[in-house]
């Protein structure tokens, strides 16, 4: 029987699907709850995410910078260089990002957020669902925070 | 349940449903895109008018405006036609630029004829 998570995933999903589609990112589903996403920053170099869905939408999804093939993640050579959203540690900075909670990842910049409020923190915005935050991500990656290159 | 070979059988079955219900979502999509295109296509733009093509968090929005259009006229027409949520400020953004003050036109920023931008919630970052 499909989990709330699998259906809600499922469903966010078709928008994240059509946006890809036009726009020439790559989409990957990789089960039911991970999906593989890949899009261009400013400098066309091609950035790449692995994410994580468990548990959502009580918790947010993970996104893992990772390689094109999907084979490793949270790597230096993965992680754009930035700041703010685009953090020096290597992690989205955003309530969305199961990552950015310190209690979660010890990359987490915020140990002062609650992870079960991610939908009502302020940061979020209506920053609440999957196609949503690929968006933010996509517009980050091509707005001033990005310092065009990578961690490592 | 009494035979629990039939349930299995039966969750099978709605795990196959819920599956194709997925797929079926996902292909009227497609087909609702490439008609929506399609249509676009055809029609010939006016003079100063110009086709949008906006990636919203409810999908694509393909919409045809003045170029004289406002930005905050283009974001309230969006946020209608996709419903969503009228308690979020959002923003448009082009490339680098993010279409800001709303009150400007799409013209005043360098838009003609055609282009494709995002459509995102203020303030949802760090």
């Amino acid at each position: 029987m499909a989990t709330l998570a699998e259906l809600t995933v499922a469903e966010e999903l078709t928008a994240l699907r059509e946006i890809a589609a036009d726009r020439g990112w790559t989409f990957t589903a990789l089960d039911p709850l991970r999906f593989h996403l890949g899009f261009p920053a400013s400098d066309k170099s091609m950035f790449y995410l692995l994410v994580a869905c468990d548990l959502y939408p009580v918790q947010p999804p993970a996104w893992h910078w990772c390689n094109a093939g999907a084979t490793r993640t949270d790597q230096l050579s993965d992680r754009p260089k930035g700041s703010g959203f685009l953090h020096q540690n290597g992690v989205i900075c955003a309530p969305w990002n199961r990552l950015a909670y310190k209690s979660i990842d010890a990359r987490g910049p915020h140990g002062d957020w609650a992870i079960g409020d991610w939908q009502k923190n302020s940061h979020t915005g209506g920053c609440t669902s999957l196609a949503h935050m690929a968006l933010r991500i996509y517009v980050e990656l091509n707005g001033p925070r990005y310092n065009r290159g990578r961690l490592g | 349940m009494e035979n629990p070979g039939e349930l299995e059988k039966i969750e099978t079955q709605l795990d196959d449903a819920l599956a194709g219900l997925k797929a079926a979502k996902v292909l009227e999509a497609e087909a609702e895109h490439e008609v929506e295109e399609a249509l676009h296509e055809l029609h010939e733009l006016k003079a100063h008018e110009i086709l949008l093509k906006i990636a919203t968090p409810k999908g694509l929005f393909v919409g045809i405006f003045r170029e004289s259009t406002t930005v905050a006229t283009v974001i309230e027409t969006v946020v209608e036609k996709k419903d969503l949520s009228r308690k979020d400020t959002f923003e448009l953004v082009h490339g680098e630029t993010v279409l800001q003050p709303v009150s400007r036109t799409l013209e005043s920023f360098g838009l003609k004829r055609k282009a494709d931008l995002e459509l995102v919630a203020q303030g949802s970052g760090v």
